[in-house]
């Protein structure tokens, strides 16, 4: 039975007291706003995307395939075709990927006949008019550097061919199809015997897409594929789609967690709201309203403020869609919003309700007693409930019996240790009451020397135990999750580095086939963290087993290797030759073998040790032996020693740029495989971070939250305490200290949990990998990072709240309440 | 010791407070509401007064404008020798939590300190050690030795306002301002209670003022003062419960 008073209170307490659930707004818009810039970038992208791979058929009506895809199969069905009833004009699309100036990849295809096919305009110049010349894509024009009325060389696939710029033409960005390179060409350009292509038809006034595909399908035979532009475009785009899905599901899944801290921001909320109002609660109750009632009302302002923040939510996520995808370029192929933002918008408005059900549930138990009580007593359930800790510790139990299993069965290892994992992480943050209240008091212990003003602080957190832990269990969420992926990154990231040392004893070598050009070693050694080089010589030999087995390899020695070979990697024999373990394995060769060396007209038999030092050698010999056997052997090669502190990929890029120099110089060693891998991990990690700071923003608005509406609560007993004496400052510094004592002790766990699950998680990927040795690390300044923001958070979160607790003046404590 | 504008009644005792010309005016124009209209009054160490008046006379608005707790419109306030109306909020703090002492109809004890952390909270906020002495000597005519670990919660409404009298005389304030302190209170208990404030006037040179609308509380007190309209209309030295049932039959009348 709705009731127009109860709905007429709901709606006005949303009105007259919009401060108190701006928190409960803000949760929701933000998270409501991060899912709905997730499906609409991604889907704006995608579209772009889409319209890019199809924007060559998007004229046509009806698109012809041949059965082996080249356009020379399509000659005669183009004759047929002209003469079906229906078809207004069609024509042969080729295309070709290539080359572009011998270095490039670029997809050329021809310009279409029909005005209605051409699908690129042009920003300079005019269409290519002989098969001698080009238009270019903007983004090929910019890369290589040319302008119109420049020579390039274009290599369709058939050889090199020299052609004139005679055009620059738009196309369409976006963040996956963004290095994209294309070019026009007239038709004569291809070969159509060796190029593909399709058979592009517009039809006539009086005939559908649909039809006219019908028609031509029974008229073209079976030799071709005949599709309806749409269907094509589609299945083109499909196959395309399914990364971009997977992509998306990550993302939305950074934006359930968003929610889930945001949910128990929410609760959180209207658990303090019904606290206020207990008194008014019980009025209505005492006046005769029902505990359905009051309950309706509160749930119909639950109603209320998750609309208005779902509504907000989806509008910034729309602006935030629009400015992201502005900026990778795919917003010029239109802004897609799709439908999927209604399911999410509704999740908002949902969530906000069933957070509200709990506390509405407890309002109703407020009795009409309640309203008579001169003052309502502050004190609340202190005693904690057997019953919370009964299942939290089970839970967790469990879950750390998973991870125990997990890292000692060697099967499916990550996905136990992650069941058991977020088993356990239930578990800590359903039990959260039975420990945050203690170990926020212990950390109340710090701020002793701020005297009463400290103890007032700390007394006041923990004074409503389920409070403070809710919002505590928000923070250790956000902070849980940062520290799990920075641990787990950087854990791999040394397990992975460690790997590689004892893989690739040196951290660089560069070779070349031939005499190394020079400067090269010069310039590998004033590459900046490279500590040592050592130039090597190489020569060809033959090597003959005492199995008869025969290979060509090159014999390497330097002087000075044995100062860049990392240690650990064993050290250079005089008496032995080192040979690739690969190669020696292939052969057949074992510690200890004999084998022959040849080099032209010497010969020697020499005893083998496989080593992974020869890996990039094949096989490494003392250097008189070489000089023995190849007097005259060049410099091949430098190997070089790299600062294990400097930055990997700094150095990487840097070789790099030498080796781009020498096409004939490889390079290879730990170092360049490690740069790979860092770069990776760095890029993932950043990203990651930068998604759950989203979390992380909502759980800090709960820390001010929870201080704001405790303001709101106290606000006759801040007033007794400035009557008393208490400085407007030291009333500040009261509540910065509660919301550090809250943030702090929410990120301490959050640090702890997170590091023990990543160290977990590194155990997992470590064993799943078959990682010889796993190594934890925890980066100390990003774990450093995140307890100052959690501290300067906590301030900052205090300082609306310190404000206005701060204005009330002493006389509000001579009023009735 | 002598102040050459001092009046007359009061001329060999020391002022504890006084008020001169004070006016508070609440609201502006129209709705403007004159709830004190140039009231001066002079309050002598070691004495103990009751303010009273029907509602809206101005009684509740003179003491907390005598208080430093509301900034008069006009007027100055002294306690002791100090001219509060001038002071900033820092010094006025200062002032309250060294100087004034409170205690309120609704107790007011802060409900995460325990009853003893309640008493010195004034000290500690000040930063000083409480007097052992002082303290021992309040608690123990307070009785409230045996409660001094419990929390307001658990302290009955009596026990809740003699914690609230010991924080508002461990400071051996110049002055203590009560608003309608046995409001909350059975006859029994607030008897009790009026007592306790009397000796510690009589006996430890307190000053009392004290806002009552109970002419029996009244009697306790040293002198009554009637408020009518923003003004003092009466003075009744050694008040007793008929002498100030009767003034206040003549306001209303």
């Amino acid at each position: 039975m709705p009731s127009t008073a109860m709905l007429t209170l709901a709606g006005s307490q949303v009105r007259r007291h919009p401060g108190r659930i701006v928190a409960v707004l803000l949760a929701v818009m933000i998270s409501v706003g991060y899912l709905t810039a997730t499906l609409g970038f991604m889907a704006t992208e995608t579209h772009a995307v889409a319209s890019a791979i199809t924007a060559r058929t998007a004229g046509a009506d009806v698109v012809v395939e041949a059965e082996d895809g080249i356009a020379g199969s399509l000659q005669k069905p183009l004759d047929l075709a002209r003469r079906t009833p229906g078809v207004q004009a069609a024509e042969i699309s080729y295309q070709a990927h290539g080359l572009i100036n011998r270095t490039t990849q670029i997809s050329v295809e021809s310009l279409p006949h029909a005005p209605r096919l051409i699908w690129s305009t042009l920003t300079q110049g005019r269409w290519p008019s002989d098969d001698h010349q080009i238009a270019l894509g903007q983004t090929a024009a910019r890369q290589q550097n040319v302008g119109v009325g420049d020579t390039v060389t274009v290599d369709p696939g058939s050889g090199p061919r020299k052609l004139v710029v005679t055009g620059i033409t738009d196309e369409t960005r976006s963040l996956f199809s963004g290095q994209s390179q294309t070019g026009f060409v007239v038709p004569g350009f291809f070969k159509p015997a060796e190029t593909g292509g399709d058979l592009l038809i517009i039809g006539g006034r009086g005939t559908t897409p649909d039809r006219l595909a019908a028609d031509l399908s029974q008229r073209l035979g079976k030799d071709v594929t005949v599709q309806t532009a749409d269907a094509y475009g589609q299945q083109r785009v499909r196959s395309l789609a399914q990364g971009a899905d997977v992509f998306r599901n990550l993302l939305l899944i950074f934006g359930a967690i968003a929610l889930l801290v945001g949910t128990i921001l929410i609760v959180n909320t209207f658990l303090i709201l019904l606290a206020q109002r207990r008194r008014q609660v019980g009025l209505l109750r005492a006046v005769g309203a029902t505990g359905g009632q009051v309950r309706r009302s509160m749930l119909t302002e639950a109603v209320i403020t998750g609309v208005i923040g779902s509504a907000l939510g989806v509008a910034v996520g729309i602006a935030v869609t629009a400015v992201a995808s502005a900026i990778s370029g795919s917003l010029s192929a239109g802004l897609i919003i799709p439908g999927t933002v209604v399911p999410a918008a509704l999740v908002g408005v949902l969530v906000t309700v069933l957070a509200a059900l709990g506390p509405a549930g407890r309002a109703t138990q407020v009795s009409p007693l309640d309203a008579l009580r001169p003052v309502v007593d502050a004190a609340s359930d202190r005693r904690i409930s057997v019953l919370t800790a009964i299942p939290s510790l089970l839970v967790a139990a469990a879950g750390a019996g998973l991870i125990g299993y997990g890292l000692r069965a060697g099967n499916h290892a990550l996905l136990l240790c992650v069941a058991g994992s977020a088993m356990l992480a239930v578990g800590i943050l359903i039990g959260v009451k039975l420990y945050f209240p203690t170990l926020v008091r212990l950390l109340g212990l710090a701020t002793r020397p701020l005297g009463p003003v400290g103890r007032l602080a700390t007394s006041n957190t923990v004074r409503n135990p389920g409070r403070a832990a809710a919002t505590g269990a928000a923070l250790m969420l956000a902070t849980g999750l940062i520290v799990t992926l920075q641990v787990g990154a950087a854990s791999v990231k040394e397990s992975t580095n460690l790997m590689f040392d004892q893989h690739y004893p040196v951290d660089v070598t560069v070779s070349s086939a031939t005499k190394l050009p020079s400067g090269v070693a010069r310039r590998v050694a004033d590459v900046p963290g490279i500590t040592a080089t050592a130039p090597v010589r190489s020569a060809m030999v033959s090597v003959a087993t005492a199995k008869r087995q025969k290979a060509q390899l090159r014999m390497t020695a330097g002087n000075t290797i044995g100062s860049v070979i990392n240690r650990g990697a064993g050290t250079l024999p005089s008496d032995r030759v080192l040979m690739d373990a690969f190669i020696a394995g292939s052969l057949d060769i074992h510690d200890g073998d004999r084998v022959t060396v040849r080099h032209g007209s010497w010969s020697r038999e020499v005893t083998v040790q496989p080593s992974r030092i020869a890996a990039d050698g094949a096989l490494v010999v003392p250097p008189d032996l070489l000089a023995a056997a190849a007097p005259d052997a060049p410099i091949t090669g430098v190997w070089a020693k790299a600062d294990p502190n400097a930055g990997v990929v700094e150095i990487n890029s840097a070789l790099t740029k030498i080796t781009k120099d020498h096409p004939q110089l490889v390079l290879s060693g730990s170092l360049t495989n490690k740069a790979s891998y860092v770069k990776l991990l760095d890029t993932l990690l950043t990203v990651a971070t930068v998604l759950l700071g989203v979390a992380v923003l909502i759980a800090l608005i709960g820390v001010g939250n929870t201080l704001g509406l405790s303001v709101i609560e106290r606000s006759r007993e801040s007033a007794l305490l400035r009557a008393l004496g208490l400085q407007r400052g030291q009333l500040r510094l009261m509540l910065g200290i509660e919301a550090v004592l809250l943030a702090v002790a929410g990120a301490v766990v959050g640090v702890g949990a997170g590091g023990f699950f990543g160290w977990i998680g590194t155990a997992a990927i470590g064993r799943e990998l078959d990682y010889p040795t796993v190594v934890f690390a925890m980066s100390v300044p990003q774990t450093v990072l995140v307890g100052v923001v959690a501290i300067v958070a906590g301030v900052l979160a205090s300082i609306l709240p310190g404000r206005r607790a701060a204005r009330s003046a002493p006389i509000e404590v001579l009023a009735e309440a | 010791m002598t102040a050459p504008t001092i009046s007359p009644m009061v001329t060999d005792t020391r002022i504890a407070a006084r008020a001169v010309d004070l006016t508070r005016i609440y609201g502006t124009g129209e709705t403007a509401v004159r709830a004190l209209d140039a009231v001066s009054v002079d309050f002598a160490a070691g004495s103990f007064t009751a303010i009273m008046g029907p509602s809206g006379s101005g009684k509740s608005t003179l003491m907390h404008c005598l208080a430093g707790l509301d900034a008069p419109t006009d007027g100055r306030v002294y306690i002791g020798d100090t001219e509060i109306t001038r002071l900033n909020d820092r010094r006025l703090t200062r002032i309250r939590r060294d100087r004034i002492g409170f205690v309120f109809q609704s107790f007011n004890l802060l409900p995460t300190l325990t009853a003893r952390q309640n008493i010195t909270l004034p000290l500690d906020l000040a930063g000083r050690r409480p007097d052992k002495d002082r303290l021992t000597t309040l608690i123990d005519s307070l009785g409230l030795s045996d409660r001094l670990d419990h929390r307001p919660s658990e302290l009955s409404g009596g026990q809740q306002q003699r914690v609230a009298i010991a924080r508002a005389l461990i400071t051996a304030p110049e002055v203590v301002f009560a608003d309608e302190p046995t409001g909350a209170l059975d006859s029994r208990t607030a008897a009790a209670l009026l007592t306790f404030l009397k000796q510690s006037v009589t006996q430890l040179g307190q000053t009392i003022v004290m806002v009552t609308h109970d002419p029996i509380a009244a009697s306790y007190a040293d002198r009554a003062l009637l408020l009518s309209d923003g003004r003092i209309t009466s003075s009744i030295e050694s008040p007793t419960t008929d002498s100030v049932l009767a003034a206040m039959k003549q306001l209303d009348a």
